[in-house]
């Protein structure tokens, strides 16, 4: 009897032994036996250490003349590294239906959330098509519908496919989610792909202070493609001890995506270390004319790009127009029009806009450079009437769209309407995004008064989930969002219930 | 952006603030007719912000919009600068450090 005989009918051995102990031991299903018990964990180690072997088989296989030999070890390379081969062979393929049946295989790296895991292959093999046939989305949405206790790996799921469907700020929201589940249900590969989810999302909005942001998470601090995206954000920024040339480089080197990487890294290198690069601020074509000076100032403001906006920038278009409506005589003509201008530049500024500190008042001269730069407004002053209406504008208005969201969700509580796991964490996030969205209008501010808005009925939502509807991981990643943000906007009760609520055994 | 100038209707009609109301219909007959011809002048109009895409519905609009004579006043003070064929020299002409890098998300798990 050959080599490849024996193992065969060892892992034969092995699943009747598997099965009788299943029966013996009452339990429902094989896997609920083998990821959820010591000796079915150890079963799982072995295995996962026995994978080295059907590579053996093959060498030896080729080198002695057998083809059949590679077929037989290939098989047994799948049954035993079920993860690794949906992730390098189904998942690329895009082979929605046999990426998700294949992680029904037990296996180490999803031992604590098998059902997660198979819908996460699924979807990442979905999200490699730009198109699948009718019948297979059907059965894919089917599948998440029907996940039963949510975990880790169904969250990341549910996300990847909300970025199928195009809706990139509600798979944020989940993928953000998802890292606030405990670490016992929330496996490292998913913890992994959210963050690196997180990471490529931001550098492909140019969001590169969130770049930063996400590299230095703990889920990625041994990732290549972290260091190497974070080495490069930070030189692009200009921020102080960024890498230098050589360090760029070797993070290139030692990271995938060389190809992929180089012009990033060659755009990086052209930014001399530790310093900014020169602002692209317009300087006013015509300082005679008020209306034409805000008009170029305004023109300026929106032809730099979304992330170069410079501090004070926002400030200064708003005190030009601020100019005009005084100065001018045009209030009663342009008065709205300015203010609906002024509200859409407030709601797509990148950074916060706090309303305690403005640009200078009106009538304050610009301080130009030696250099010839551009010149630049003193960034301190009294705060600018016309900005900060804007400024509160914007906060009302997603303040009042985040209080519509809440008070349906609060109406569904009162009712108890039950929804599936999936949509649960649908509202959750969908709310989640509303609230960040309110959060990020003007700094702190806006954070207390969004969660004002949206504290208390999360609270309740976390709760009824937790202890009536059994979706304990689900609950406990909500405690422990509201902790994070009670600690954040200095909510003092919430933050001392929430400590007490996270330690409650699930 | 800002639709007061990225959609205002002298630069959708490509007039300036000094044209007549003649001038406006006038105009406006004209690119509602290169649009059904299909021609490709007409598919888009300049702005200070750069090109942007033009149908038939946004001329209609930008000529109803112009014959209010309260709105048309509104509209003049918006469009005082002069639509911009090419981004001045000198601006734009490195590439942005900050730009996004695109095509990011397609290296995920790979």
């Amino acid at each position: 009897m050959n080599v490849f005989a024996l193992y065969l009918l060892g892992f034969i051995v092995y699943r009747l032994i598997e099965a009788l102990i299943n029966l013996l031991s009452g339990r429902r299903t094989i896997r609920s036996y083998i990821v959820r018990s010591r000796p079915g964990r150890w079963y799982l180690l072995t295995w996962t250490l026995a994978g080295v072997f059907p590579l053996v088989l093959m060498v030896d296989s080729l080198t002695g003349g057998n083809p059949i030999g590679w077929l037989w070890a290939a098989v047994l390379l799948i049954l035993v590294k079920p993860w690794s081969s949906a992730r390098w062979v189904s998942i690329p393929l895009g082979l929605v239906r046999t990426s998700y049946y294949l992680l029904f295989i037990p296996n180490f790296a999803w031992r604590d959330d098998p059902a997660g895991g198979a819908m996460l292959a699924a979807a990442l093999a979905r999200r490699q098509r730009p198109r699948v046939r009718a019948a297979t989305e059907l059965w894919l949405r089917a599948r998440l519908d029907a996940l039963g206790v949510l975990r880790g790996g169904g969250v990341v799921a549910a996300a990847l496919l909300s970025e199928v469907d195009g809706g990139y700020e509600l798979a944020r929201a989940k993928m953000h989610a998802a890292l606030d589940f405990d670490a016992r249900t929330c496996p490292r590969a998913a913890r992994r792909l959210a963050a690196s989810w997180l990471l490529l999302e931001a550098a492909e909005r140019g969001a590169w202070h969130s770049v930063v942001e996400c590299a230095s998470s703990r889920a990625l601090r041994f990732d290549r493609r972290a260091w190497l995206l974070g080495g490069v954000a930070r030189r692009l920024l200009g921020e102080p001890g960024a890498a230098g040339d050589l360090k760029l480089q070797l993070l290139r080197f030692l990271a995938p995506w060389r190809r992929r990487t180089a012009p990033l890294v060659a755009r990086a290198l052209k930014i001399p270390r530790a310093t900014r690069p020169a602002p692209p601020f317009e300087v006013p074509r015509s300082v005679g004319d008020p209306v034409v000076q805000a008009l170029d100032l305004h023109v300026a403001y929106l032809r730099q790009t979304s992330v170069r906006v410079r501090k004070g920038s926002l400030a200064a278009v708003a005190n030009a127009w601020q100019d005009v409506l005084d100065h001018d005589g045009a209030a009663g003509l342009l008065g709205s029009s300015v203010e609906d201008a002024l509200a859409e530049l407030v709601a797509s500024a990148p950074e916060p806009t706090p309303v305690t500190s403005m640009g200078p008042p009106s009538g304050a001269t610009p301080v130009c450079p030696p250099s010839g730069a551009a010149p630049v407004w003193p960034p301190s002053g009294e705060p600018g009437a016309l900005l900060t209406n804007a400024v509160w504008e914007v906060m009302e208005s997603r303040d009042r769209q985040l209080t519509l969201a809440v008070e349906a969700l609060d109406r569904r509580l009162e009712r108890e309407l039950e929804r599936r796991p999936a949509g649960e964490l649908a509202d959750w996030c969908a709310i989640r995004q509303l609230y960040d969205q309110t959060a990020r209008v003007s700094g702190i501010d806006s954070r207390r008064t969004a969660f004002a808005s949206a504290g208390g009925v999360i609270w309740n939502q976390a709760v009824w989930l937790f202890n009536d509807l059994d979706q304990r991981p689900l609950g406990n990643a909500m405690f422990h969002w509201l902790l994070d943000e009670s600690r954040a906007t200095g909510n003092v009760q919430t933050m001392e219930a929430m400590e007490s609520n996270v330690k409650v055994s699930f | 952006m800002s639709r007061q100038i990225a959609e205002n209707p002298f630069y959708v009609l490509e007039l300036r603030p000094d044209c007549t109301a003649h001038d406006v219909e006038t105009q406006g007959q004209k690119i509602l007719g290169m649009l059904e011809l299909g021609l490709q002048a007409a598919w888009s109009y300049p702005t200070p912000l750069g090109p942007r895409a033009r149908d038939a519905e946004r001329v209609r609009l930008a000529m109803a919009q112009l014959r209010d004579p309260v709105r048309r006043g509104v509209h003049e003070l918006w469009a005082g600068l002069d639509p911009a064929e090419d981004p001045p020299a000198g601006e734009l002409a490195e590439e942005d450090p900050l730009a996004p890098w695109t095509g990011a998300l397609s290296l995920l798990g790979k």
